[in-house]
């Protein structure tokens, strides 16, 4: 933690050498991923069975986890079970925002400054439907490294290539989703 | 040189790498001078960390805690693709003469079939089940479920659970694993009357079947009965009978209690009697609340800002309660790869250093959830999603499954459910099998965290659990294969041949939930909270 003279007690799972358990790593990051996963197919129901299909895959496969750093193999499986889904429903299009916003928005909208709420809700429905044109590998880039806190070489292990094109990626990913904002007719975002 | 460096290309790529903090020093050094100079890269750039902050507040929902049971469900029930396209020659021949026995067993079993019972799993001569396979049957008519449960025993003896999923169709879980290589015979005893007074009599073999020659890994070649859903009916099963019948039986515990706690609640009150002794009556019926809690490496901190208090669980089996302040404070965070203080708890965590040491570091993020509390005479119950604290005032607490939801994750079905267990006593032929009567059982309320020393847990006439019970409800895999399934909860109920007394006037039967799927759910439920926190506690009543 922060506070000096206090040093965590046990080292958490990523920075283990060896490779945890699969419930460690379950327990660890089923709760990520099942929001990683939400956040890439837009629906949180079919995210929920990526997510156990994910981790079945993972148990499967446990042998061959890498030692150390678990995270970029499970998003990798997490990553690659989604697009084979949405490739096999040729479901690439978010579910419309507002069927699911209506699920979960209440949660969403404090009541102190609705106003804002509204404006904020407004710039989300934008962000979705430009991360809907997103090819969906850029949009996994993407969401791994700003909503996941992967560092670049993570999401390259993830999605199968070298640091230098992980890069190349975010890069693409981050153009295009700003296009897309202001071709929607987005404000220039601000503070 | 500054007016070189000011006068450098946009270049988009740098900037985007400059945001993930890839660039080595002197390349961020050209960035950041560039950035000075041009306001299309600061517009950029704002840009990308304004999308970042707003895909962030995209709404997700948590996930729900049932997903170690799905997973469990999963894993359990699917089988591996095995490698028997190219099966060996002893194979062959093993499987051959399998085959033949499979055979004979037919020949032999059709002829005992009894008219009434429609179809069974395994079928009759299946061969090659899973040691961890339920019984099904299936009548043409409805049955009557307390005959029926007094007639039925598997051969050689087992002790089973009773789940009816309709009035024509029963499930025979057994409670511990099905010995290898071994012929089982579901045998009817006596006869079943159908609620039309029709009755047949006699002794007559539901289904005849032979195990798997070693205990199944996850491939075996018979899938366990395919029901995901299984589970969860055996559990709404489980809360149908205890609702039923604990309703008069916690008064009668209790003598003069005037409210009676409800779901979850309910079922560890009714079914524990330390608890119900330990707490003494609700003084009031259970509320609903917002709760927020985070998992620490020797500890757990739950908020209850409408109780205004913040509750330290601590691993040694003691809990504190404390004021909840205002919160104010930022998340204080740890580095890459650790979970940071939650915002409700980082003001207590600033403020008690003392704490930080004893609790140790975060392993999961806090949790906001709906919760529910109930006031007691000596203590609190408290529902978080997938868990039920007990806190005494004495300053002991413990951890509950809450069965309740569990349960409610499937459609709850109006059937009833028993236990029936071997009792060696009443055999007239003197062979190993014996009559199965009910027997109370409780495995899923025994408390996951043993946040009780074993002393007070004691109380009179009541048989502790059997110490191999513990471990197991923490034990947990890694690799390819689920851990050896002996003992658990099935040795519990085989080290208590004896009914525990039961207490209270009911005539129904206590809670039960069936089967080694218990038991892996037990192991799956204990993912969801880190390991640290398991083996602390269990190390600590022993060692003090």
């Amino acid at each position: 933690m922060d506070v000096p003279g206090v040093a965590p007690a046990v080292e958490p799972y990523e920075q283990a050498s060896s490779i945890p358990t699969f419930e460690a790593a379950f327990a660890t990051y089923h709760s990520a991923i099942c929001a990683y996963l939400q956040r890439l197919i837009g629906n949180p129901d079919d995210a929920y069975d990526l997510t156990v299909a994910s981790f079945e895959k993972a148990y499967r496969n446990w042998e061959r986890a890498p030692a150390g750093n678990v995270a970029p193999w499970l998003y990798r499986i997490a990553t690659n079970t989604c697009l084979d889904e949405l490739r096999r429903r040729r479901l690439i299009r978010w579910q419309p925002f507002d069927k699911f916003a209506a699920v979960f928005q209440p949660r969403h909208v404090s009541r102190d400054n609705p106003e804002r709420d509204v404006i904020r809700g407004e710039q989300c429905a934008l962000l979705r439907s430009a991360m809907d044109k997103l090819n969906p590998r850029h949009r996994a880039a993407l969401l791994m490294r700003e909503c996941q806190g992967l560092s670049c070489t993570e999401v390259g292990e993830a999605l199968g290539v070298s640091r230098e094109a992980a890069k190349q990626l975010l890069f693409r990913a981050r153009q295009q989703l700003r296009e897309g904002y202001l071709a929607l007719g987005g404000e220039p975002l601000d503070g | 040189m500054a007016s070189v460096l000011r006068s450098l290309p946009c270049d988009a790529p740098l900037l985007s790498a400059y945001r993930d903090g890839a660039l080595d020093a002197p390349a961020r050094c050209l960035v950041e001078v560039h950035l000075r100079s041009c306001q299309a890269c600061r517009q950029a750039l704002a840009d990308y960390e304004r999308m970042a902050a707003l895909l962030e507040t995209l709404p997700t929902a948590p996930p729900r805690h049932r997903m170690a049971a799905d997973l469990a469900a999963r894993i359990t029930f699917t089988p591996l693709p095995r490698s028997w396209m190219a099966p060996s020659s002893e194979i062959l021949v093993a499987a051959s003469v399998v085959a033949i026995l499979a055979i004979a067993l037919i020949l032999h079993t059709v002829a005992l079939l009894p008219t009434t019972m429609v179809a069974a799993y395994p079928m009759p001569g299946a061969s090659d089940v899973s040691t961890d396979t339920a019984v099904r049957v299936t009548f043409p008519r409805p049955v009557d479920r307390r005959l029926f449960q007094d007639s039925i025993r598997l051969d050689p003896p087992v002790p089973v659970g009773i789940v009816w999923d309709s009035p024509k169709e029963v499930d025979v879980v057994p409670l511990t694993p099905l010995s290898p290589d071994t012929t089982y015979t579901l045998i009817e005893e006596e006869s079943i009357a159908t609620p039309s007074g029709d009755a047949t009599a006699g002794s007559r073999t539901l289904t005849v079947f032979r195990t798997a020659k070693q205990s199944p890994d996850l491939g075996g070649p018979t899938p366990v009965v395919p029901r995901s859903g299984k589970l969860a009916q055996a559990l709404v099963v489980a809360t149908v009978t205890s609702r039923s019948s604990s309703s008069a039986s916690s008064g009668a515990a209790t003598g003069t209690c005037a409210i009676v706690p409800q779901r979850g609640f309910e079922l560890i009150y009714a079914g524990r009697p330390e608890v119900r002794s330990g707490l003494g009556c609700p003084q009031a019926s259970e509320r609903a609340v917002v709760t927020h809690t985070q998992v620490f490496q020797h500890g757990v901190l739950i908020a209850i800002p409408p109780n205004g208090a913040l509750y330290y669980l601590s691993a040694d089996a003691t809990w504190q309660a404390l004021a909840l302040t205002s919160n104010d404070g930022p998340a204080a965070s740890g580095g890459h790869g650790t979970w940071t203080i939650g915002p409700t708890f980082s003001r207590y965590w600033t403020d008690h250093p003392d704490a930080q040491v004893s609790l140790g570091a975060p392993t999961g993020p806090e949790q906001s959830s709906a919760g529910a509390t109930e006031q007691f005479d000596q203590g609190m119950m408290l529902w978080t999603p997938g868990w039920i604290f007990v806190l005494r005032d004495d300053g002991h607490w413990q951890r509950f499954v809450d069965v309740w939801a569990l349960a409610a994750g499937s459609a709850p079905t109006a059937a009833a459910a028993t236990v029936a267990s071997p009792t060696p006593d009443t055999t007239p032929s003197g062979s190993s099998f014996g009559r199965l009567r009910l027997a109370p059982v409780t495995p899923l309320l025994t408390p996951i965290v043993a946040g009780l020393p074993p002393a007070p847990m004691a109380t009179p006439g009541v048989q502790a659990h059997p110490p191999d019970v513990a471990p197991l409800l923490f034990a947990s895999w890694s690799g390819g294969t689920l851990p050896a399934t002996v003992g658990g909860v099935g040795a519990a109920v085989n080290a208590d041949p004896s009914p525990r007394p039961i207490s209270r006037p009911s005539r129904g039967p206590e809670p039960i939930a069936c089967g080694s799927q218990i038991r892996q759910l037990n192991q799956l439920w204990s993912l969801i909270e880190p390991r640290e926190v398991m083996t602390g506690c269990l190390a600590d009543p022993g060692s003090n």
